[in-house]
């Protein structure tokens, strides 16, 4: 097995690419992102790593601006997110130059993963320890989230999870995405992050993209409201749940 | 940047008869504001297409770009320097200042000035916070020059005086609309070429709008 995990250009006989598969371990250990998309509006909340005392917070953020119209979140190794942003970011401002036109969503997670192909299949590079979730409007108003992975794949979603404990995350948005929920992403996004992170302000980083707007980030105090209300909203449930004692 | 994007340019000696000079270009400063101005015809040898076309191109939020010269360099070049602004606008979450925004599109031109023949002049104009508004006045050659007020073009012949004359350091946007009526009437009643309509733009804190030349 070990002879097969070397360069990435060697398929194992299983048909396994170990590299590929190892990389996704890594974004495994990443924090926690979750997306999730409304009818007119798309949600990021990240979990936020504790940052130093002496740390500027600021230089430690996980949600990027790609354009106007497009976000990008990610799990895993930061620094080749930042690669990968960077491109992206010169991708949509050439796309603009040629066509004159914002580029949509589907083609940017088409060109983030077309990338992270090319280094599953090329001698002497590892492939991107990330996984990327990218959000923004189509032309036609429309709201868009993709995921991207190590292995060069895309998907787009409702609602997705990447990062360490993303099955607790996703199931939770699996048993609760409806119609309905949707329409507060936010209160969503947090509800599920909230089932793997601690709850506060500080631990949770939420970015809104609300259709013709530019992206808000809300503030820790705003975040805390939200987290708040959703405390609240579950004691009331533990306390339906429990049965009414009688003497 | 988007320079490796945009190489491949044919270094061929054709001569095009060059446009530059038809068009007039009209700037200042005034009191917490900055003016463009600019004729609205396009025209090539005997024919006019259209007495409608923009010429001052909105670069982002508080800069804006009039741009005079040879056709299609004027929409390629600005367009190209546009894109690479914003592309740095988004890697470091905020926008160039007006004078790094000129001395980039310079020091662009310049590079581009040894490779290939290029005729389009232009003047940038835009406000910054702390700064004020400011003028750059950037030619085919790529002289770069900051100024209160200047004009481009043959209308440079005609209006120059006319703002050396009327301008002054905290002239009001009102004042600044007569002066700029005067300038056309100028163009008008002196240069050959018919020029009926001219667009009006002024940048300050707020940002860009479009002014209305006073009814007659």
């Amino acid at each position: 097995m070990a002879r097969y995990d070397r360069a990435i250009t060697v398929f194992s006989p299983d048909g396994h690419l170990f590299q590929v598969e190892y990389a996704m371990e890594a974004v495994r250990k990443g924090t926690t992102a979750v997306g999730v998309r409304g009818p007119d509006h798309i949600v990021f909340a990240v979990e936020r790593k504790s940052t130093a005392k002496l740390q500027d917070p600021r230089t430690v953020r996980k949600i990027h601006k790609i354009d106007d119209n497009i976000v990008l979140s990610f799990a895993g190794l930061t620094a080749d997110a930042r690669v990968l942003i960077n491109r992206t970011r010169i991708e949509c401002q050439s796309y603009r130059l040629t066509f004159e036109d914002s580029p949509s969503v589907e083609y940017i997670a088409e060109y983030v993963s077309g990338i992270q192909q090319r280094y599953t299949q090329s001698g002497g590079v590892r492939p991107f320890g990330i996984s990327t979730l990218i959000m923004g409007f189509d032309t036609d108003g429309q709201p868009r989230l993709f995921q991207t992975e190590p292995s060069g794949n895309y998907t787009a979603w409702k609602a997705v999870a990447i990062g360490r404990n993303m099955k607790t995350v996703k199931e939770y948005l699996e048993k609760n995405y409806s119609e309905e929920t949707a329409q507060d992403g936010v209160k969503l996004a947090c509800r599920a992050l909230l089932e793997v992170v601690e709850a506060g302000g500080k631990n949770i980083e939420v970015a809104i993209l609300r259709k013709g707007q530019s992206l808000e980030f809300l503030t820790e105090e705003k975040v805390d409201e939200y987290i708040n209300i959703i405390e609240a909203e579950k004691a009331e449930l533990e306390k339906k749940k429990k049965p009414a004692v009688t003497d | 940047s988007l320079r490796a994007a945009a190489s491949g340019v044919p270094t061929s000696a054709v001569q095009v008869q060059s446009m530059a000079g038809m068009d007039c270009l009209i700037g200042f400063v005034g009191q917490g504001f900055a003016m463009l101005a600019t004729d609205r015809n396009a025209a090539r040898s005997i024919m006019v297409y259209s007495q409608k076309e923009d010429k001052i191109r909105e670069l982002d939020s508080h800069k804006m770009l009039a741009v005079g010269g040879d056709p299609a360099d004027t929409v390629q070049e600005p367009e190209y320097f546009q894109k690479n602004m914003a592309l740095y606008a988004l890697r470091n979450g905020v926008p160039l200042s007006t004078h790094a925004a000129a001395n980039y599109m310079r020091g662009e031109k310049s590079y581009n000035l040894r490779r290939r023949l290029s005729a389009v002049d232009m003047l940038l104009v835009g406000y910054d916070e702390g700064v004020g508004p400011s003028l750059y006045f950037i030619d085919y050659l790529a002289s770069m020059q900051q100024l209160d007020k200047t004009a481009m073009g043959y209308a440079g012949f005609f209006v120059n005086s006319t703002l050396d004359a009327h301008w002054k350091p905290d002239i009001t946007e009102t004042e600044g609309l007569e002066l700029l009526e005067m300038c056309f009437a100028e163009i008008q009643k002196r240069f050959m070429i018919s020029m009926p309509n001219f667009i009006i733009k002024v940048v300050d804190k707020d940002g860009i709008r479009v002014l209305e030349r006073p009814p007659k």
